[in-house]
């Protein structure tokens, strides 16, 4: 059983909280990501699963162990490092073979750990090495690699301890886009074929979204939201999380709750928009809330409710994002590039797709729908 | 700076004179000095000391090694080079493997405090040192003359700062692999900072065989003499055999000579540490 | 036990062997030269005895120490300026692209290889009165005790080169080109540039290779030691000349003394350097 577990951990560097009561279960087999800015915990909780970082309090749980006071090298999991970490003096074999020469492992079935013979460590680094694609470079040193061999590499590396976990720790961040891309859909193919926990830390949203079974939004040291990328999408628990997510970011645009006739509506400096929350309470009037809508919910629509003025016009070849103006904050419509032309100046009436309408509470960021 | 190679040929012309004529200058000296060792003495001064050798003695060389006992000061030396750059390449490591990699109470005060032994150099803890060397007994001998030197602040502080230049990814990587600290410093410490070794064992090497105020405290029988305190020697010679004590001087400055040739990108590294930032 | 424990064991321990060197040879004689210069012994050491803070005061003000002090200053003003000067001078020719400059850099780097004693030799066959090929110029005599000192600190300025050289040149190297480059569209000839360009860029450099020299020039003893004795009538007895040559028991005290006033001067210069190049560090660049 290879999963992670952070229950209630508190991680504290002195007066500094880097890592706030994080409770989290990362499933076996399962590919999480950890996402969030630089400064919000990430990294941190990620080296305390490794093992560099102690934890202040809490419980952090590895297969069914607590590994609290374990150490490193016995907690059965491998990290590829932003930077890869490779040894610049050791040839690619000698640094694909470092984990195996220091470290026990359990092989035998079920004997006690041990460590591995000659012939045991050469033959897994020739199997890590010929799935990645490195058999041509065992002989080569780190210097004298590409940026995407030397990854392959630090994944190499990590494959060959046969860990419970991978750790990653941004490793496509050094890598080109072209490239970055294309690494993407490769360790994506590898968790699928390794069928192991992998625990991903990223900035990038674009990464998080397109590799993870479940995305684990992090800010200021805190958990704010674990699920599937697409709920964490559809249904961000509050506005951090909701601002974060998508690119473009969504439309957040403050207002009041006013009561009209056929219902609740918001009113957005002037304008009036008719909704359906569904919200626990129904809310009172004069409530501030803010509303969230993503671009590509928002058309433009003669019968819509809202009026905004074109500021600027971005075209991207398959679809244009138009930047408008309303009631004094800026949102951002996405079009395909077949629909009608707008300029900047124009005034447009749009709609929202009822159905992805968010609302959050100003103060608490809390999701009200 | 650095001239265009397309400078207008007199100006080039021009340099290469200027620097050839402070290069004569700069040898002038060891020129004189050779001319002098192989000269026989007496035809010398009889042909009114020419700027040129007169009756060239090349075995003056092997001379000194007989008359000089120059072999015997020479492996004396060695010795001694060998025992301090050894004695200091340990101390130096493992002390500036502890400042760097480990926590342990009072670390930044004991730092200060080993660096405060660079304002302390032999030349003014003479007199005490010497008085300890015998009544240890330990005049002429190997411990006393290789003992102040087996610790190094310089080497310290060298190797600490190559030490810090190490990325943190590779220390964690090193941790994770289930290095543990001696692992860590023959496996990947010392084979990444090796350029700042190197350099720390030519300078040490360098400063050890050139040696003089401290040899000459605690030496009094000719047998124990290192190469340098024996050129002094030159004064008391007859003006009939001085050649003998001239050759022992280029021999005695051979070794440090062929070090700048073959390491000198490592000495001059060493030399410049700290001189120069950035 | 602890992690943490054992780690600070271990740290502790890896200073050990450094620590008995620098207890044995340097922090304990050090309180020993104290506590030497309140005593005084008899010639043959078998009785010493109490006198005070008052010798303190008497060596460091008496004619001996006075003489070492001015002796060794004299040296460092002989040899530091010099030095410097001559360093900046072979390190500006050499730094240039022309081809085999290497072997010009060389030669100037050349004199690293010498050592106080070989140099010392060196400027023997150069110097000494009877049969020195320069024995005849005055300005260096080592005959005359005007002339002396300037002798044996011709042979240090000499050797200092090829260190002076080698850091200056590295200094040099470190200017960026772009700084001359703008110099030189502003109109800066080669020695506006210089003055006002690289000299300044590399004071840090040579303010701590001066330091380096004026320690150096502290420490003198070999050259006086081989080239001239102390003389002629004690004009090149440096500061540690005196100091070794009050190893015999009746002079130990005097010679503790005046050991401390050394430290004392060596301490008060590794602060000047220590203030001066810390204060460029925060202004400058």
């Amino acid at each position: 059983m290879s999963e992670v577990v952070f229950d209630a951990v508190t991680k504290r560097f002195g007066e500094v909280t880097a890592v706030d009561q994080l409770t989290l279960s990362v499933q076996d087999g399962e590919f999480m990501v950890l996402l969030g800015p630089s400064g919000c915990g990430k990294t941190t909780a990620l080296r305390m699963i490794a093992g560099l970082e102690t934890v202040t309090e809490g419980e952090l749980r590895i297969g069914d162990r607590v590994v609290n006071d374990v150490e490193a090298k016995d907690r059965d999991i491998a990290m590829v490092f932003q930077s890869y970490a490779l040894y610049p003096h050791m040839t690619v074999a000698k640094n694909i073979e470092s984990p195996l020469v220091a470290r026990r492992f359990t092989v035998d079935g079920g004997g006690p750990p041990r460590k591995l013979t000659a012939a045991e460590r050469s033959e897994r680094v020739q199997q890590a090495a010929t799935s990645l694609g490195l058999e041509e470079l065992l002989g080569r040193k780190p210097a004298a690699l590409s940026g995407g061999q030397r990854q392959r590499v630090a994944l190499a590396r990590a494959m060959v301890a046969r860990p419970a976990a991978f750790l990653m720790d941004e490793p496509l961040s050094n890598l080109d886009a072209k490239l970055r891309a294309q690494t993407r859909i490769e360790l994506v193919e590898l968790h699928q074929r390794l069928a192991t926990t992998f625990v991903y830390v990223t900035h990038d949203q674009v990464e998080a979204m397109t590799m993870a079974d479940r995305i684990a939004v992090m800010s200021e040291g805190r958990l704010l939201q674990v699920g599937p990328p697409q709920a964490v999408y559809d249904r961000p628990h509050n506005l951090f999380v909701a601002r974060f997510i998508g690119s473009p970011p969504m439309n957040t645009v403050p207002g009041t709750v006013v009561r009209t006739d056929t219902g609740t509506a918001v009113q957005l400096g002037g304008q009036t928009i008719g909704i359906e929350p569904v919200t626990a309470e129904p809310l009172a009037e004069g409530t501030s809330v803010v509303i969230g809508v993503r671009p590509e919910h928002l058309s433009v629509d003669p019968g819509g409710q809202v009026t905004a003025e074109v500021r600027a016009v971005e075209w991207l070849g398959h679809e244009r994002l138009v930047v408008c103006d309303l009631a004094g904050h800026q949102i951002t419509i996405r079009q395909s590039s077949s629909a009608q032309a707008v300029s900047p100046g124009d005034a447009l009436t749009l709609a929202a797709d009822p159905d992805h309408v968010h609302l959050f509470d100003p103060d608490t960021t809390e999701r009200l729908n | 700076m650095g001239t265009d190679l397309n400078q207008p040929r007199w100006k080039r012309l021009t340099w290469y004179a200027g620097l050839t004529a402070l290069g004569l200058v700069v040898l002038l000296p060891v020129y004189m000095t050779f001319v002098r060792a192989i000269s026989q003495p007496r035809a010398y001064a009889l042909a009114k000391q020419p700027p040129w050798p007169v009756h060239i003695e090349w075995d003056v060389f092997s001379r000194a090694f007989r008359d000089g006992d120059l072999g015997r000061k020479f492996l004396v030396s060695a010795v001694v080079t060998v025992l301090i750059v050894a004695g200091q390449m340990i101390t130096a490591t493992l002390a500036a493997y502890a400042f760097t990699f480990l926590r342990f109470p009072f670390r930044r005060a004991l730092f200060f405090v080993f660096m405060a032994t660079l304002m302390l150099p032999i030349e003014v803890t003479l007199i005490p040192n010497v008085q300890t060397i015998r009544s240890l007994g330990w005049l002429n001998s190997y411990p006393a003359l290789v003992g102040p030197f087996l610790a190094t602040a310089f080497g310290t502080f060298l190797l600490r700062q190559g030490f810090r230049g190490i990325p943190r990814d590779l220390l964690d990587a090193s941790q994770l692999d289930g290095y543990g600290h001696l692992a860590f410093l023959r496996r990947v410490a010392i084979p990444v900072t090796r350029p700042v070794v190197a350099s720390f064992g030519v300078i040490s090497f360098l400063a050890a065989w050139n040696q003089y105020t401290w040899p000459r405290a605690v030496v009094t029988e000719g047998r124990w003499e290192t190469i340098q305190i024996g050129l002094r020697n030159v004064s008391t010679q007859s003006a009939d055999h001085n050649n003998v004590a001239f050759a022992g001087a280029l021999i005695a400055a051979l070794p440090i000579v062929l070090l700048l040739i073959f390491l000198q990108r490592q000495l001059v590294r060493g030399l410049t540490t700290g001189a120069v930032k950035g | 036990m602890s992690r943490r424990l054992r780690e600070s064991l271990l740290g502790l321990a890896l200073l050990v062997p450094s620590a008995i060197i620098f207890v044995w040879f340097f922090f304990y004689p050090l309180y020993r030269l104290f506590v030497m210069g309140l005593h005084q012994s008899n010639r043959t050491g078998t009785a010493e005895r109490y006198v005070g803070w008052g010798q303190y005061s008497d060596v460091l003000t008496g004619h001996q120490f006075t003489e070492g002090v001015k002796i060794t200053f004299t040296y460092v003003l002989y040899t530091v300026p010099l030095g410097l000067v001559l360093g900046v001078l072979l390190a500006v020719a050499a730094n240039r692209r022309l081809k085999g400059i290497k072997v010009f850099q060389f030669i100037f780097s050349s004199t690293i290889a010498t050592s106080v004693a070989v140099a010392s030799v060196i400027f023997f066959v150069l110097l000494n009165p009877q049969i020195g090929y320069f024995s005849s110029i005055k300005f260096f005599s080592l005959a005359n005790t005007d002339s002396a000192l300037r002798g044996v600190a011709l042979s240090s300025v000499w050797q200092n080169l090829g260190l002076t050289f080698v850091i200056v040149l590295a200094g040099l190297q470190a200017v960026p080109d772009e700084v001359q480059e703008a110099a030189t569209l502003d109109g800066y000839g080669p020695v506006r540039r210089f003055f006002k360009v690289t000299l300044p860029l590399i004071s840090p450099t040579l303010m701590f290779l001066a330091v380096v020299l004026v320690i150096f020039a502290l420490q003198a003893f070999a050259q006086a030691d081989i080239l001239t004795q102390g003389g002629p009538l004690g004009s090149t007895e440096t500061l540690v000349w005196k100091i070794f040559n009050s190893q015999q028991p009746i002079d130990q005290g005097v010679g503790a003394v005046m050991a401390i006033g050394l430290f004392g001067i060596t301490l008060v210069v590794s602060l000047v350097q220590f203030l001066i190049l810390d204060r460029r560090v925060h202004y400058g660049n």
